[in-house]
């Protein structure tokens, strides 16, 4: 029996890198009781594997591992979660554990890492680099391909990143809520995303903070009146549009204007592809 | 706002492991520092992965952290490429917990657990903006607290520190406390404090006390400035480790550090006497824990750790007398929740050997020998109760159960030390070697491995080796070259490879372990010129140090290569451990002799100890005591 947990990570846990928090949940696991299976051998491991890493410094609502659970273990999603969840640390939630269906015979095991194939980031511009961002952005927004050359394993490689950014969307209001008063975390939600390109191929929402796990979070609420965008890229062995691609792209339409760093990232959501649709990782 | 960070996110995406900087691991303790009355920075200086390895630190941390009114949190040395950034930005000092600065807490407590970290402490001091000697310091600045094994000869640092714990942490902390808020409730001052302070047993406040110096360099007189100050400091002792209380929910650090697991443990002190040991003295008498409360401890540990690796710690485990107990009863419980054990000081003998057939991969272990010296005699000499007979034949029962890579750990340098005992660790490599080869050839798994190493030999205080002069580092190198040249003579050559340990930084450790105040001013001098991190070859700058000794004309001939008399004056000689100046010369001549003295199991030796009434010295054994 194989489950999918979907976990947050905020505040300073965004300083850990990957290897610590795959470290981090073997303990957790452990802590919890959960009857995780093994691998046979002299030094058995739990049987885990975690989607894609997040870059240093980024939070994120949509982070993913799958394990396997022991042949004889009993299994309620919702009692592993509170499980799990009683074993967190400050900055740690979890935010789903789903049952995944037997796999068919004589297939191929399709873990979480595999099946990636789209990620949708919440950006926000780093104080100074809200104007050239934005500018950017639009610039970006509007054209139909751009190529960047991108170090891979035989060489240098072109990747038209635009082409792999599937939406562009604009958080309108962010200094305020759509009638005027102040965001907090409990009416956030209703703060809607205007799209500057969407070709259909995710399910974009029309307002922010639909279902994520953001009010745990002290760090991920935005400064006052800082722009903030919505990105949904290819993500996945395939074609990985990664935080630094977007970045290096951006400061190329923009021409000098902007820094190295010049945004925080936050990941909302993981995706697979089915049909040409992207769906998320946890449905 | 608890989750802002000291460091801002530009500096933490500069910096090696910004995961060293940012607290928050599992079992870390949440407090509201608006709402206790004391803040403690509990400091083990030097970087993060060696300092969340230590397990006082984590005994401390519990014990403050017990007291409503007190919060107590950790910070460590920042690694070399922060403590630039930090400088440059004139970035203070943080806890990790509250991630605040250092310099407003009430107290700042150092562990002092290797003479190589002196500069390290300067380093903590400095960057948290706290003036370096004790006597600049004012009511804004935290106390500053030493303990740990080099406190017990705290007088190169002792101009740094404002007062000095010695001993056993559990015991006199509450009192210190309640006399701090007592003290300031009252309206005294820094020096009010300290002045009480030193009427607790086990406190060492040196600028109470007055040193002066024959013209020699050695020490005429040390005394107290004060009626009222005790002459002589009595170390700590928890009487009972069972009624002690002991972490349960130990720190898990989210990066992998030097000692990545559980410690549970086992015994303090230890019953061997050997007599190059600083630890088998200080930590005197050897107290046990029961097998039972130890049972209990180690299935809490696991629960609220969630580790895989649990270490059972102790000076020498093979004397713990309920060790087969304990193992066998947790072999199993281990095994079911994927846990393995290490037991490091481990004696090998066959239950040895069966234990580790049980906890380790034959294949992928080793197993270790610390014989220390290469011949008997020499062996005689340390009194390291191990003979060639015991090293072969528990060697050839790990060979039989599959084993083919052994460890030998030596030390150069021993007093009395000849040709013929450094050519003795060779022989007893290829000796071992030669053991293997005994084994039929259908049982054997390829060819043994047998890797020698060699440490020079630092005389510590409170050892019998005290007053003994060290070889010099040009001598110590042809020990070296000698041993390597026997290596490569012997049959069996090509089965040994030998290691051997920086002569530079041994040096410098003795110059500091047996080092007076005098010491003190090249310390900061040398801190000034850069030196931080000095326990790390890498950033050991010895021509720094070398320099900065002329100047201040330290000599190793004074502090290392002399042989001191036995009316001298030592610079640790006010701080009582229990064991006594006399037994330790008595040991002192019998080492000369090359005569043994029996583990404390067998029969008491009068060392001294028994005046604390606990452990080991109440329990009947062959002889009385003669003190």
């Amino acid at each position: 029996m194989n489950i999918r947990v979907c976990f947050a990570k905020y505040d300073r846990l965004r300083f850990l890198g990957h290897l610590d928090v795959m470290r981090y949940f073997q303990h957790a696991i452990a802590r919890s009781g959960i009857p995780i299976a093994y691998s046979q051998g002299f030094h058995p491991h739990m049987i885990m594997s975690f989607a894609q890493p997040l870059a240093l410094s980024m939070t994120s609502d949509g982070e993913y591992f799958d394990c396997e659970l022991a042949a004889d273990a009993e299994v309620d999603a919702e009692d592993l979660c509170e499980r799990l969840q009683a074993a967190m640390c400050d900055g740690f939630y979890i935010r789903s554990v789903t049952v995944l269906p037997e796999r068919e015979p004589n297939t191929r095991k399709q873990t979480g890492m595999s099946q990636i194939a789209g990620a949708m980031y919440l950006c926000e511009p780093l104080p100074g680099c809200e104007k050239a961002l934005t500018d950017a952005l639009s610039v970006f927004a509007g054209m139909t391909s751009y190529c960047i050359e991108k170090k891979a394993k035989n060489g240098m490689r072109a990747v038209d990143v635009r082409a792999g950014v599937h939406a562009i969307g604009i958080v309108k209001g962010s200094c305020c809520g759509a009638d005027g008063e102040e965001i907090t975390s409990e009416n956030e939600s209703g703060v809607r995303v205007e799209y500057l390109a969407d070709d259909g191929v995710f399910s974009v929402p029309e307002t922010l903070g639909e279902g994520w796990g953001r009010e745990h979070s002290e760090h991920a609420l935005h400064r006052d009146g800082a722009p903030r965008f919505v990105f949904a890229v290819d993500a996945g062995s395939e074609n990985n549009i990664s935080a630094e691609l977007i970045a290096t792209a951006l400061r190329q339409v923009a021409a000098g204007e902007l820094p190295e760093r010049c945004f925080t990232l936050h990941r909302m959501e993981l995706y697979r592809s089915m049909d040409g649709h992207m769906i998320s990782l946890s449905e | 706002m608890k989750n802002q960070l000291a460091l801002s996110d530009d500096i933490l995406l500069r910096v090696e492991k910004p995961a060293r900087y940012i607290g928050g691991e599992i079992n870390m303790v949440v407090k509201d520092p608006d709402k206790v009355d004391i803040r403690f920075a509990m400091c083990f200086p030097d970087v993060y992965e060696v300092g969340m390895s230590h397990l006082g630190i984590q005994i401390l941390y519990d014990l403050f952290n017990r007291r409503e009114d007190t919060y107590c949190e950790r910070v460590y040395s920042p690694w070399v490429d922060l403590d630039k950034i930090m400088r440059e930005e004139h970035i203070p000092l943080f806890t990790l917990e509250t991630q605040s600065p250092v310099k407003n807490f009430d107290f700042l407590g150092i562990t002092l657990q290797y003479e190589m970290c002196y500069t390290n402490v300067l380093q903590i001091l400095d960057l948290a903006g706290i003036p370096l000697h004790s006597e600049d310091r004012t009511e804004e600045d935290p106390i500053v607290i030493g303990g740990g094994p080099c406190s017990y000869n705290p007088e190169p640092i002792a101009d740094f520190f404002d007062f000095f714990y010695i001993g056993e942490g559990e015991t006199a902390y509450d009192e210190i406390l309640d006399l701090y808020k007592a003290n300031r409730a009252a309206g005294g001052t820094r020096r009010d404090f300290l002045r009480k302070v030193s009427h607790i047993e086990g406190m060492y406040v040196p600028s109470l006390y007055r040193v002066e110096y024959h013209e020699d360099g050695t020490i005429r007189s040390f005394a107290p400035i004060y009626d009222d100050v005790p002459a002589k400091v009595r170390k700590q002792v928890v009487r009972d480790l069972d009624s002690c209380v002991y972490p349960d929910k130990q720190l898990l650090p989210f990066l992998r550090v030097i000692q990545d697991r559980v410690v549970l443990e086992l015994q303090r002190g230890c019953t061997r006497g050997c007599r190059f040991c600083q630890a088998g003295m200080i930590y005197r008498p050897n107290r046990e824990r029961s097998v039972g409360h130890l049972l209990e401890m180690a299935k809490t540990l696991l629960d609220t750790s969630g580790q895989d690796e649990m270490n059972l710690s102790s000076l020498s485990s093979s004397d713990f007398s309920g060790l087969q107990e304990l193992v066998y009863a947790m072999i199993d419980e281990c095994r079911e929740r994927h846990v393995s054990l290490s037991l490091p000081s481990l004696r090998i003998d066959a239950f040895a050997v069966d234990v580790m057939q049980k906890v380790q991969d034959v294949n992928k272990s080793s197993i270790t020998f610390a014989p220390e010296a290469g011949t008997q005699r020499m062996r005689n000499v340390i009194n390291k109760g191990l003979t060639d007979e015991d090293i072969l034949s528990g060697a050839g029962k790990a060979f039989a159960a599959g084993w083919n890579k052994v460890k030998l750990y030596f030390m150069l340098g021993l007093p009395t030390e000849g040709d013929e005992d450094v050519k003795g660790i060779a022989q007893l490599g290829n000796a071992i070697a030669a053991e293997y080869y005994r084994l039929p050839k259908d049982q054997r798994h390829g060819r043994v491995n047998v890797t020698i190493s060699t440490s020079y030999f630092i005389a510590k205080p409170f050892t019998p080796f005290q007053w003994m002069p060290m070889i010099t580092k040009e001598h110590f190198l042809q020990n070296q070259r000698l041993l390597k040249a026997t290596v490569n003579e012997q049959l069996n050559a090509k089965s040994l490879e030998y290691h051997w340990h920086d002569a530079e930084t041994s040096e410098m450790e003795g110059i500091f372990a047996r080092g007076d105040r005098k010491i003190g001013p090249a310390i900061e001098e040398a801190y000034r010129r850069g030196c931080i991190y000095d326990a790390w070859v890498e950033h050991f700058h010895y021509d720094i140090w070398k320099d900065v000794l002329d100047r201040h004309g330290i000599t190793v001939e004074f502090y290392n290569l002399r042989e001191r008399a036995k009316d001298e004056i030592l610079p640790w000689d006010h701080i009582d451990i229990g064991v006594t100046k006399n037994f330790l010369y008595r040991e002192y001549e019998k080492a000369q002799r090359a005569e043994i003295t029996p583990n404390c199991m067998k029969q008491c030796s009068g060392c001294g100890a028994a005046a604390f009434g606990c452990g080991i010295c109440k329990q009947p054994r062959g002889k009385e005591e003669t003190v």
